[in-house]
């Protein structure tokens, strides 16, 4: 194999077909566009929920009139649900403790003074290992005597289920949408590059009967199909960069704006780019390698 | 490494370059090629190949190239049976012949240098090498002074001569020329069937499809007749047509 000559060859036909390298190369740019803004922005969301959906936790309350040996016995079925793998973790909030939470949660704390006695429950407040088996927590310790019969055991039910949905369908929505993405821009591409080739048929034709073998005609075309993925999907980074830049940074930048939370997690740009610009290359040598496959059978 | 490769794939020596043995192409059940032809072209000579349009001449090049397999009978080229030839060996079989088209077949966009270049490049011929034989062909066709000219800027005898520098430039022993000068009027015609000649006369297996009765009278060569796909005649120092 010579790399020089191959080289050489696929700029010479970039060269020599600059209208339809440039449609190669917009194609690629504007799939590649449309992926790296999307991906960033689904695993935006996509964290937001998974971190929406560990705030959801189940309060045990225990009666005032629990005793210490009742509510340890309750704080070993927790342990043992722990280590079943239900409960992620479970702290005690006593009595004093949901006092003084209430007292910083409320405007004017000076209320509370007027209080006789501290009317609060004690509590556990525990997280699940995986908020959608929280049915099966509360089932598991809603009967035991430690626990308060009217207050019982309380989770947001109705939010939960209505967050968990919420998840699923943004999790799949999105994953069905990169999906048809990525399906889309390898078809365009290949249509593409199909056109390239099919100007050129003639001239592989020629290459084929004076004796070159097949990788000798695909090398170059696979070259030229990776320069123009690479070429396409840095204009879509540099374009994408602006973008960041000029808009979502400020707007992060922004202390009111809810993108500022710090829980919610996306992909740094530069493996994004890194990603990017990969999966362009990808995709020239793979659709000029196997649509040139067609026009090789002479 | 070029060189070998070539030699790997026509066996050198003076038996026959090509023989046909009872060969049938059938395309479909009612469009047939050629019909159980039998004949055999010996190393260094000349034939010309005649006989109406659809007679098989185009097949039988085809089969020469193996661009189509035979559906019956035995094709063998240079000592090889083209029938047990594996598909990756078909390039090489490839650069041992030269073959020289109706339409020329150049590479467009690139100059005439680039085009007899491409030739020797395909066979993993070193840089240094073609610089030195591609001007020396050029020479030799008389298209010295045209090397950096791209083909539409050619007339239709110059891209023919570009055509049979690309396909001798590799000194094939076996020479294939469809319709060479079908396209030309009869003086650049002539200019190109003296050079198919002289290549002849290196001890070049030619063979020569064509519809040119005048050309194949002043020639005096080997003529093999086909029609309907059969052998109709075969003689040598002939003329187009028998003469009666």
């Amino acid at each position: 194999m010579r790399p020089r000559f191959f080289i050489a060859e696929a700029l010479r036909s970039i060269r020599a077909n600059a209208a339809i390298s440039t449609a190669a190369t917009v194609t690629v740019l504007i799939a590649v566009f449309i992926l790296g803004a999307f991906i960033p922005s689904f695993l935006y969301v996509q964290s937001t929920v998974d971190a929406q959906k560990e705030k959801v936790d189940i309060n045990v309350f225990i009666s005032d009139s629990a005793t210490v040996q009742q509510v340890n016995g309750l704080s070993s079925n927790l342990t043992g649900l722990q280590e079943q793998g239900l409960v992620r973790e479970f702290t005690f909030v006593s009595k004093d403790d949901a006092l003084a939470d209430l007292r910083q949660r409320l405007r004017d704390p000076s209320i509370l003074e007027e209080l006789p006695s501290n009317p609060l429950p004690a509590s556990f407040n525990v997280l699940p290992a995986d908020p959608e088996q929280s049915e099966q927590i509360v089932a598991e310790v809603e009967d035991h005597p430690a626990v308060d019969e009217e207050l019982g055991v309380r989770f947001a039910a109705d939010t939960a289920d209505r967050l968990l949905t919420a998840a699923r369908i943004i999790q799949w929505a999105g994953l069905a949408l990169i999906g048809i993405l990525l399906i889309a821009s390898v078809l365009l591409i290949g249509n593409t590059i199909r056109l390239s080739i099919f100007a050129r048929r003639r001239e592989v034709e020629v290459m084929k009967l004076v004796g070159a073998t097949n990788w000798f005609i695909r090398w170059p075309f696979v070259i030229e199909g990776v320069l123009c993925g690479i070429a396409g999907a840095a204009l879509a980074v540099v374009l994408l960069l602006v973008i960041k830049l000029a808009v979502v940074d400020a707007w992060i930048a922004d202390a009111d704006s809810a993108l500022t939370r710090n829980d919610a997690a996306t992909i740094g740009f530069v493996w994004l780019a890194v990603l990017l610009v990969a999966a362009g290359a990808v995709v020239g040598a793979l659709g000029s390698g196997i649509t040139l496959r067609r026009f090789l059978r002479v | 490494m070029g060189r070998s490769e070539r030699l790997s794939e026509l066996r050198p020596g003076d038996g026959p370059m090509v023989i046909f043995d009872g060969v049938t192409m059938e395309y479909a059940p009612d469009a047939v090629g050629l019909d159980d032809l039998t004949l055999s072209i010996e190393s260094g000579e000349f034939v010309f190949m005649v006989g109406p349009s659809g007679s098989g001449k185009s097949t039988f090049i085809k089969l020469l190239i193996r661009e189509i397999e035979a559906t019956k009978g035995t094709v063998t080229v240079g000592g090889r049976n083209l029938a047990g030839m594996r598909r990756n060996r078909v390039p090489y079989l490839r650069r041992a012949i030269g073959c020289v088209f109706q339409d020329y077949a150049l590479l467009p966009g690139r100059s005439v240098s680039d085009n007899v270049a491409y030739a020797l490049q395909v066979t993993g011929e070193s840089p240094r090498g073609i610089r030195r034989k591609v001007p020396e062909i050029l020479g030799l066709v008389g298209l010295a002074e045209m090397s950096d000219r791209l083909p539409d800027e050619l007339s239709g005898g110059e891209q023919q001569r570009v055509s049979i520098a690309r396909a001798f430039v590799n000194h094939p022993r076996l020479l294939i020329a469809d319709e060479p000068t079908g396209n030309l009027d009869p003086d650049t015609s002539i200019g190109i069937m003296q050079l198919l000649y002289r290549i002849n006369r290196t001890g070049t297996t030619v063979i020569m499809a064509t519809h040119d009765r005048e050309m194949v009278d002043k020639m005096q060569m080997r003529v093999i007749a086909l029609e309907h796909g059969r052998l109709v005649r075969d003689q040598r120092q002939a003329r187009y047509a028998s003469v009666e």
